[in-house]
């Protein structure tokens, strides 16, 4: 019988919240904590740069993380919280600065690790591609309204 | 077209260019050729989905709410996220020229989906192509 490593039971509960793995069963979240990694940072540390590349995807074990934007800080992200799945699969540049504001501990899951979960584990690719179809309908929601109002505006 | 000669095109359409040399050929054997006169409408935006297009020759329009937001050309290959969704057509599509194209149905898919790695790929792959496009033309808006 494999031995059970609760912390990484526990990462694995915690991921479980997240949309783009929360169709996911715990033994294939336990797989995709397996392929990341926990870190502890201290306060006041940069994780990811806004506009740099988008190389892993953030879970927020404890502490506190800083989204902000040109500056202006939008949201912070705490416990349970995470940020960067979308970027790593769109392979789009960081639309923030992610900042701890508190001494921090993470769940990293590099893109890397990401895409050979999804070659390698149909469960994987069937999460992000309901994942990915779900940001789709809303993007189309928001180019359409956006779309409508723009029309509204010439007239 | 042949079977021999669909494969031949599959290999350079984006969504199936990974796809294994049984997969295409599967598909190839399974597609069904169709065509459309210039300004036919090949599916209305909330019409269900059965089935994606690749275009072998021609232009498709497709349309949001009426307004043409994308031209499709040969080797272009649309449809497939109301397939995937299982959802009524998020756009929809009128042939811009005489259209000859492939029509896969979501059978087809549904199964090469279940089987096979590198198509799985290739979707995520189109799924986040497509968002960035929307993305970047939402900007422009």
């Amino acid at each position: 019988v494999e031995h059970i490593d609760p912390r990484r039971l526990h990462v694995a509960t915690r991921l479980a919240d997240r949309p783009l793995f929360d169709r996911l069963a715990i033994e294939t979240l336990y797989a995709v904590v397996g392929a990341g990694e926990i870190r502890a940072i201290c306060s006041g540390q940069v994780l990811c740069e806004q506009g740099a590349s988008a190389d892993a995807c953030y879970l927020v074990l404890s502490g506190e993380v800083e989204l902000a934007a040109d500056g202006e800080r939008r949201i912070t992200r705490t416990a349970g919280q995470g940020f960067g799945e979308l970027e790593v699969l769109t392979d789009e540049l960081r639309p923030e600065t992610a900042r701890t504001i508190a001494d921090t501990e993470c769940f990293v899951l590099p893109r890397e690790a990401i895409e050979r979960l999804i070659a390698g584990d149909a469960n994987v690719a069937n999460a992000a591609v309901a994942y990915l179809l779900e940001t789709l309908r809303t993007a189309s929601e928001q180019e359409s309204q956006r779309r409508k109002a723009a029309q509204e505006a010439v007239r | 077209m042949n079977t021999t000669e669909r494969v031949f095109f599959l290999k350079n359409v984006p969504l199936f260019a990974r796809l294994s040399l049984p997969g295409q050929a599967r598909i190839a054997a399974l597609a069904e050729e169709t065509s459309f006169r210039p300004g036919e409408t090949l599916f209305r935006q909330g019409d269900p989905a059965d089935c994606l297009y690749v275009i072998l020759d021609g232009e498709v329009a497709i349309l949001l709410d009426g307004h043409e937001i994308n031209r499709m050309k040969a080797g272009e290959s649309f449809g497939e996220v109301a397939v995937l969704n299982r959802g009524p057509r998020t756009a929809g599509a009128r042939a811009a020229t005489d259209v000859l194209a492939l029509r896969i149905d979501r059978a087809t898919i549904a199964d090469l989906i279940a089987t096979s790695a590198e198509l799985r790929l290739a979707v995520v792959n189109e799924l986040t192509s497509r968002i960035r496009g929307i993305r970047a033309r939402t900007r422009t808006l």
